[in-house]
C-alpha cells in the first residue's frame, strides 16, 4: 500500500508541489514566529533575572528597560554622580552597577559600565585572563567578536554615537580586547563593554595613558572626524564628570523593593525614574501582543487553506479519484483499504511538508536572523522546538489526516453511485 | 449444468415510479457463454449493474451462486463480487498510475489468491512483453484491453462479464482477445458479453436480446 500511495502521489506531482508549498510555507511562518518569541523573550528575561531594579534619567518606563538592558533604543538623559551616591547609600541597596551608553562599535551597543555588570549568573568567559575592565581595555559580546574576527589583544575604535553609519571615530583612544564572553543566547552577546571612566575619557576628549601594543590587529576602518563635527548624538558629552544613563541596583532584602523604588523616584536633585525590570518587561511584549496575535492569525487562516489545499489535492478531480479507488473496489479491495490509502498519501503530505518547512527554516534562519532580527534586537533559538510549534505541528497533522479520513469515507459513499458509472463504460 | 447466476421476479426503474426492467426468470448457466445484444440505450448495462450486484432491484431476488446478493452488505457483496467475478470493460477501467504488471496482479494482492494461469506465457501469447513495466496510461487501447482481460482472468473467477470491450479495438487485437476469451483459459467460466455489434454473435453458445429481460 505504502509503494502504490506513493504511485498516487507522484503521479499528482504538480498539484501535490502547490499543496506542499502552502502547507509548507504556512508552517515555516508558525515556526518562525513562535521561536522569534520565545527566544526573544527567554533572552531578555534572563538579561533582567538577577536585577532587582533599573534605574535612569526620568524616562518612560519601557524606554529605560530597552537601552539600558536589552541594547534596543538610546537614553535622551543622563544623571550624575550625585544620584549615583543617593542610590549606593540607600541602606538596603546591596550594589549598583552604573551604564553609560551613547557610543556603538560597528552599529553595536557600547555600554561603558563596571565589573559588577559580569557579575552574573549566565555571563562566562570565553578568551581571556578575566572579566575586567582595566583602562582602554573592551570585552566583546560574542556575536561582536565573531562577527568582526576580533581576538585577544586586537584594537578596536569606537564610534561616536549610535546607528549603522558614524560619521565620528575616537580613533584617537583604541581599545584593546581584553576578553571576550561566551555565548549567552541574550542582547549581552551584542555588546562592547568598556568601563565608565574610559567612557568619560572618550567625551572628555583626554588623550589616552596607556600605549597599545604596536603589533596588535587594528579594527575599524573610520575617518578621522573632527569631534566638532555637527553629529546627531545622544550622550552628553564634554562633560567634566561622569555621566550615566542607567544604573542596575540590586538589594539586600527584596521585600523592600516598592520602598527603595519610591525614595528613588522621590529623589529631587536630579529626576530619576526607577523600574522593576520583569513588571516592565510584561509591559512591553503586551504591546506586541496585538502584532503577535494579527501573525498567529495569519498564520492560522494559511493553515486553513493549507488544508483546504490538501483537501483540494485529495479530491482533485473529484470523479477521477472516485472512479480510481472504486476500481481498486472491484478488485477486491476492502473499504479499510480505500482509507488507509487516503490517510496514507495524507500523512505523506503532512510530514514531508513539516520536514521541509524546518529544512527551509534551517536554511534560511542566517538570513532572517543577520538582515531582520538582529537590527531589531531580536533572537532566534534554533536549539530546541517550542511548544507552541509542536502545537502547531501536531495540530496541523491531525487537522489533515481528520481531514483525510472524512474525504475517504466521502468517496466510499459516492464510489457506489460511481461503480454503476464504471459499468455503464464512463 | 448448474446454475451459476439467476434473476427471479426481479423488478427495476432508475425512478422510483417507474419500471425500466423487468425480468420474470433467467438463468445462467456454468460454463455457458452469452451474448447480450440491444441498442444504445436499451438497457443492457443496467442489466449488468444489476447482476454485478452494483444497483439493487426494486423487487425479486438474484441469486449467485444460490446466494441472494441483494440481501448483501456493500461489504459483503464488495468481497463475494471480487471472489466469483471478472470484468473487462470498454473504457479499460486500469489504474493509470500502476504498471501493466501492477494492474494484472492486483486482484490477487486483494483477494489472497493465486495466479490462474503463467503471466509470463500469457504476455507473451498476447505480445504485453514489452509494456509490462510501463504505467498503463502510456499503453495503447489494445494493449490496455488486453491488460484488463489478464487483470480479469488472473483470479480464475466463475463468471466473466464483459461490457462491450472490443468497440474500441481493431480487427487485429479484436481477434486476439477472442482468441483468449475462448482459449482453454475461459472454458469453464461463465461469460456474459454484452454489445450492440451483431457480428460477434455466433462466437456465443447462447444469443439473448435485451428485450427478452424488459418484460415490462
Amino acid at each position: 500500500m505504502f509503494k502504490i500511495a506513493l504511485k498516487s502521489l507522484i503521479y499528482r506531482k504538480w498539484s501535490l508541489v502547490l499543496t506542499i508549498s502552502t502547507l509548507l510555507l504556512s508552517l515555516f511562518l508558525l515556526i518562525l514566529v513562535s521561536r522569534v518569541h520565545q527566544s526573544s523573550r527567554s533572552s531578555f528575561t534572563k538579561v533582567i533575572s538577577n536585577t532587582d531594579l533599573i534605574v535612569g534619567p526620568r524616562t518612560s518606563a519601557q524606554n529605560l528597560l530597552m537601552y539600558s538592558a536589552l541594547g534596543i533604543g538610546q537614553p535622551t538623559h543622563s544623571v550624575g554622580e550625585a544620584s549615583f551616591n543617593f542610590i549606593k547609600n540607600l541602606p538596603t541597596v546591596s550594589s549598583v552597577n552604573p551604564i553609560t551608553i551613547g557610543d556603538s562599535y560597528k552599529s553595536y551597543p557600547v555600554i561603558a559600565t563596571t565589573e559588577v555588570f559580569f557579575d552574573r549568573p549566565n555571563v562566562n568567559i570565553d578568551q581571556g585572563a578575566t572579566l575586567k575592565l582595566s583602562h582602554m581595555s573592551a570585552v566583546l559580546g560574542s556575536e561582536v567578536a565573531r562577527k568582526n574576527n576580533l581576538q585577544i589583544k586586537d584594537r578596536l575604535t569606537i564610534d561616536h554615537g549610535g546607528g549603522a553609519h558614524s560619521f565620528e571615530t575616537h580613533d584617537e583612544h583604541p581599545f584593546v580586547v581584553s576578553a571576550i564572553i561566551q555565548p549567552t543566547g541574550t542582547p549581552l552577546d551584542r555588546f562592547v563593554f568598556i568601563h565608565v571612566s574610559d567612557f568619560s575619557l572618550l567625551h572628555n576628549k583626554e588623550k589616552p595613558t596607556n600605549t597599545v601594543d604596536s603589533t596588535t590587529k587594528v579594527e575599524g576602518h573610520h575617518n578621522d572626524h573632527d569631534h566638532d563635527h555637527d553629529h546627531d548624538h545622544d550622550h552628553d558629552h564634554a562633560d567634566e564628570d561622569v555621566r550615566y544613563n542607567a544604573f542596575f541596583v540590586n538589594l539586600k532584602d527584596k521585600s523592600t523593593i516598592f520602598n527603595v523604588k519610591r525614595q528613588i523616584d522621590e529623589f529631587n536633585l536630579e529626576p530619576l525614574v526607577s523600574i522593576i525590570p520583569g513588571q516592565t518587561l510584561l509591559k512591553f511584549w503586551d504591546n506586541f501582543k496585538v502584532f503577535e496575535l494579527a501573525i498567529e492569525f495569519m498564520a492560522l487562516a494559511l493553515i486553513v487553506m493549507s488544508l483546504l489545499a490538501v483537501l483540494s489535492q485529495v479530491l482533485s478531480n473529484i470523479q477521477i479519484r472516485v472512479k480510481e479507488l472504486t476500481l481498486y473496489k472491484i478488485s477486491g479491495a476492502s473499504n479499510r483499504f480505500i482509507i488507509s490509502l487516503v490517510f496514507l498519501e495524507v500523512f505523506f503530505i503532512s510530514v514531508l511538508s513539516v520536514f521541509l518547512s524546518y529544512v527551509l527554516f534551517y536554511s534560511l534562519q542566517p538570513l532572517i536572523l543577520s538582515h531582520f532580527l538582529e537590527p531589531l534586537g531580536l533572537y532566534l533559538d534554533i536549539s530546541k522546538m517550542t511548544s507552541t510549534e509542536v502545537f502547531y505541528i501536531l495540530l496541523v497533522t491531525g487537522l489533515t489526516l481528520l481531514t483525510s479520513f472524512f474525504t475517504a469515507l466521502f468517496i466510499i459513499y459516492y464510489s457506489k453511485k460511481m461503480s454503476v458509472r464504471i459499468n455503464r463504460g464512463l | 449444468m448448474q446454475s451459476v447466476l439467476s434473476f427471479n421476479q426481479v423488478e427495476f426503474g432508475w425512478l422510483k415510479d417507474k419500471t425500466d426492467l423487468k425480468v420474470k426468470q433467467i438463468s445462467f448457466q456454468e460454463s455457458s457463454k452469452y451474448f447480450i445484444y440491444g441498442p444504445s440505450g436499451s438497457g443492457k448495462s443496467t442489466l449488468l449493474n444489476l447482476l454485478t450486484g452494483f444497483i439493487k432491484p426494486n423487487k425479486g431476488e438474484i441469486l449467485l451462486f444460490s446466494k441472494d446478493i441483494t440481501k448483501l452488505s456493500d461489504r459483503q457483496l464488495n468481497k463475494f463480487r471480487a471472489t466469483h467475478m471478472g470484468f473487462v470493460f470498454q473504457s479499460f477501467n486500469l489504474i493509470p498510475y500502476l504498471t501493466a504488471e501492477e494492474n494484472i496482479k492486483l486482484p490477487l494482492k486483494f483477494l489472497k489468491k493465486a495466479p490462474a494461469f503463467d503471466l509470463n506465457k500469457m504476455v507473451t501469447k498476447l505480445n504485453l512483453h514489452d509494456c509490462l513495466k510501463m504505467k498503463t496510461e502510456l499503453l495503447s487501447h489494445g494493449e490496455q484491453q488486453r491488460v484488463a482481460l489478464l487483470k480479469a482472468l488472473i483470479s480464475s473467477p466463475e463468471i466473466l462479464v464483459c461490457d462491450e470491450p472490443t468497440s474500441a479495438l481493431d480487427s487485429e487485437v479484436e481477434s486476439q482477445f477472442f482468441e483468449v476469451l475462448f482459449s482453454d483459459l475461459c472454458k469453464d467460466m461463465t461469460i456474459i458479453f454484452v454489445s450492440h455489434n451483431m457480428s460477434l454473435k455466433d462466437k456465443f453458445d447462447h444469443q439473448l436480446s435485451i428485450e427478452v429481460f424488459k418484460d415490462v
